[in-house]
Order: structure tokens, then sequence, then C-alpha cells
């Protein structure tokens, strides 16, 4: 786990440098940085090529903004990450999560046990993009309610109580998730 | 489960993302992506100087026979592209109404095909109506789901927005409120669409691939050229995700956009079924229509609360001021 603080892949050419030269340091940066980038953008689109789409659209708005980055770019491409994931995949979002309405009853095939933490990260994708982020930001990054608050542009506060929301959210949604295999079991059973 | 959740979530999502590696690609494919986006925007500035030249070609391309695929200049996209954002700036004069379609193919791991719905969206300055309904067999037509926004105080720089659900399933309904700077948007809202549109087409690579009859319109059909890899899914080749637009000739308000993505699952299936990888294509069409804000069409923004069903505490919490 790398904390935010740690700036390898530096040093960064300067805002006025070419594409080319741009293009060289990023690539050095993302071959040395760059799989926990796309791990942390897998987690928040829920798929490896969502993922990587949303990791490409990022590098490619931090070198269109390269020249008007005041301080550490890899700092502007990881807020840019979170941004762009609680906003432009807002409307996918709204899908997902309408779509537990329509999902119909489990064939036999899930009534094994479900893995406890396979089946958290699952409940984690249909949570809210923001509270999706925090979470991420907290317990994968490992960052600090001070360092997610400066990556996402809000307050402490805002990282906290989006934090427990989460949580709470997630604890609900997996006593429902038990409740169902409860029933399924107990009907198995009878 | 009270207990220790964070480091099974923390494991959970470490396990999710094992292995992964970044290919180092994709710096290039977003070099690539941002050159050709530049390229766009100097098309467009070239364009706007010629807007007479323009609108000439523009008139003999659009209303005329479908050209082959390819067979329209750069300066006639930028032509359109910028029409279309115009149009969506102004769409403010219209009821929004769309309907949404999702589709999947074999192998996908979530709902199944047959259990699919619809999501039908009505949007008018800042006031919204969403209706989930099912597309199944058995119950089809049925709502399942149905929640609407509408601004009900603004001042001193703030907007409260009531938010209403209403769980068909469950035969409950909940009110909520947000109180921030800027109304609480819903994502199928008209200006959530247009501010997203316009984004998508900001992107600047988007090509006319000819004309095609949508919803009665014989539509421009724009399609976005991704950089992203094409992908091989039951022996078809998709390049993903990509997003194909189909725009009205005399309007330029968008009439259809089909938004195309894939995933893959390494580890287990929601349903628990041990695979190493899986792909499925998901296709999420949505059809526009811009009505006039007629009473009967004002009309479907309103939400009826259903005979019998219970009010109930909203699951955040935010219970509306008094008056509000």
């Amino acid at each position: 786990m790398t904390p935010a603080a740690d700036t390898g892949g530096g040093p960064w050419p300067g805002p006025g440098a070419g594409l080319g030269e741009r293009v060289i340091s990023l690539e050095r940066f993302v071959a040395e940085r760059g799989d926990m980038l796309l791990r942390t953008a897998i987690l928040l689109t829920g798929s490896r090529e969502a993922g990587e789409d949303l990791l490409q659209a990022a590098l490619e708005r931090l070198m269109r903004q390269w020249r008007r980055i005041d301080g550490d770019p890899e700092g502007y491409l990881r807020r840019t990450l979170y941004n762009l994931a609680t906003d432009g995949w807002r409307r996918q979002g709204l899908w997902r999560r309408k779509l537990p309405l329509l999902e119909p009853a489990p064939g036999p095939d899930a009534l094994a046990a479900v893995d406890l933490r396979d089946e958290l990260v699952r409940l984690l994708l249909q949570l809210p993009l923001r509270q999706r982020a925090v979470i991420v930001l907290r317990y994968f990054e490992q960052l600090t309610e001070d360092e997610a608050a400066e990556v996402l542009g809000c307050s402490a506060g805002t990282v906290k109580s989006a934090t427990s929301r989460g949580l709470a959210r997630l604890r609900e949604l997996s006593r429902h998730a038990g409740r169902a295999e409860a029933g399924r079991s107990k009907e198995r059973s009878s | 489960m009270s207990t220790g959740i964070e480091d099974l979530l923390r494991e959970g999502m470490e396990r999710f993302t094992v292995g992964v590696r970044a290919d180092p690609a994709l710096v290039r494919h977003a070099a690539r992506r941002y050159r050709r986006r530049r390229l766009a925007a100097r098309g467009a500035i070239a364009a706007g100087t010629a807007a007479a030249a323009a609108a000439a070609v523009a008139i003999s391309v659009l209303p005329g026979p479908s050209p082959a695929p390819g067979a329209v200049h750069a300066t006639d996209v930028a032509f359109i592209v910028r029409h279309v954002q115009r149009a969506l700036a102004n769409h403010d004069d219209y009821l929004q109404y769309t309907r949404t379609a999702p589709t999947f193919s074999a192998g996908y791991v979530g709902p199944s095909p047959a259990a699919t719905g619809y999501l039908y969206a009505w949007s008018y300055r800042g006031q919204s109506r969403t209706v989930t309904a099912s597309a199944a067999k058995a119950g089809k037509g049925r709502p399942l789901d149905e929640s609407g926004t509408v601004v009900v105080r603004a001042a001193h720089g703030m907007t409260t927005t009531a938010f209403v659900e209403v769980v068909y399933g469950r035969k409950t309904w909940f009110r909520e409120c947000y109180t921030g700077r800027t109304p609480r948007s819903d994502p199928n809202s008209a200006s959530s669409w247009a501010a997203q549109v316009r984004r998508d087409l900001s992107s600047g690579t988007f090509v006319v691939a000819g004309h095609q009859r949508v919803g009665g319109v014989d539509a421009i059909k724009l399609v976005e050229k991704s950089n992203t890899p094409i992908v091989s899914v039951s022996g078809k080749r998709f390049r993903m995700p990509s997003l194909t637009l189909w725009v009205d000739p005399t309007t330029y308000l968008p009439v259809r956009v089909t938004t195309m993505w894939f995933s893959t699952l390494a580890g287990k299936t929601p349903l628990n079924a041990p695979v190493t990888q899986l792909a499925s294509i998901e296709v999420l069409g949505t059809d526009f229509r811009w009505l006039p804000p007629t009473a009967a069409n004002l009309a479907n923004l309103n939400i009826t609360i259903p005979r019998g069903f219970r009010q109930v505490t909203p699951p955040r919490s935010r219970t509306c001021p008094q008056g509000a």
C-alpha cells in the first residue's frame, strides 16, 4: 500500500514541457505507480476495463492541464481520478443502483456460502460514488481523513460523515444479504 | 459483521484487484486522444471563422441521402457538434422525456436479460420524475420504483431540493430534502443529460457515420472513435467503451444515445460461480423526446403516492424543514 505522500515517479518536467517530454515522464510514472492507481480506478468503477478507461481519461486531462498545474502532478492526477469517477460515471451509477430492483430470485448455484470479503466488495460497488470513493481512499489507499479530504476537495468532516454512512450502509446491505441467504438455507432444509 | 468490517473490506479490495498491472500504453493512448482533441478544437475554430461556408456545406449534407461512413469532412463534424452543443444549451425550452433500456450479452452475471427493465424520465427546469419499470413477462410495465426531485426553496444563495421515492415492492415511500449552493441534480434531468452529452462531444473523437431513421427522424449519426482496446466476446469484436449519438438534423437535439461498455470479473461472480475472467457487453440505449411544456405534458412530472403505501423515514434521515 503506497501512501499519497510518497512522491515516486518524479522529477516532473516543468510547466513549459512539450507533449513528448510529458509522455515520457508519465510513462515512467505509470511504470512505477500505475498499478496502484489502476487498482484504485477498478475499485471505483467496478471493472478492469472501466478502470483503465477512467485512468486514461485522468492521464489525458493531466496532459491537457499541465501548464496550469501548480504543484505535484501526481496529486492532480489522483484528484482527477476521484473527481471523474464521481462525476462522469454518475449515469451508469444510477442504473447500477436500480439494478438490484430488477434482479430475479437467485438460482440454485447461488446457494453456496459467499465469502464475506468478496461480498463486501460487491456491496461496495452498490454504494453511491462519493461514499465509494471515500471508502476506497480511507481503507484501500489508507489515507487519513485530512488527506482524503484534500484529494476530494472537501472538508475532513464531510469525509468522516461519508465514511460513516458508507460503512453503515455496507453493514445494512450485508445484513440483508445474510438474511436472504439464511432464508434460502431454511427453505432448502425444509 | 459488527467488528472488523474495515479489515474485511481492505482484504476484499486487495483480493479484487490483486495482480493488476497498468499497461504503460495507457499513456500513449491518452496522448493520442489529447492530440485528437486539440486538432478537433482547432477545426472548430476554423469552422467558426467560415460560418457561412460551413452552413452551405451543412445544408448540402444534412437533408440529403445518407453519405457513406467517413464521407463527411472533419469541418462538418465540428459544425454539427457545435450546433448540438448550442441546441443543448437551450434545452430549458422543452420538457425532456427519455426512455432508457439496458441490454446484456450472454455471460452477463448480473440480472438475467429476461428480468431487465426500462427507466422512464421526465424533466423540466429543475423538476424531474423517474420511473423504473419491469420488462419481465410477468408484470411487464409494472413500476418497481419511482422518484422525483423538485426545488422547493431558493433564498440567500442556498437551494433546498425535495426528493421523493416510492418503492413499489415494499409499498413504502419517503421524502427528504437537500440544501446546498446548487440544486441536487438528478442524473436523468435534462441539464444532467445536456452536460453529459456536451462533455462527451467535447472529447473531439466523434465522426459522422451517415444518417439513420430513429424515432421518425432522419437523424445524423455521430460515433465515438475510442482509442480503447478492441475486445472479443463470443466471437464478436467490440471497441469499448463507445458512445453513439443520433441528432435531429433540424433542431440538432439528441434523439438517441447508446453507451456500450463491458466488464470482466476475476475470482467469483456475484452468484459465487468460480471463474477466472468473464466478459460481458452491456448496452444502455436512451431515446429522447423534446416536448412542448403544455399542461398535459407537465403533468408527467407529478408523483402520485398509491393508496395504502406507508411513509417511512428517509434512509439518510434528511427530513424536510417545515414549510418546504
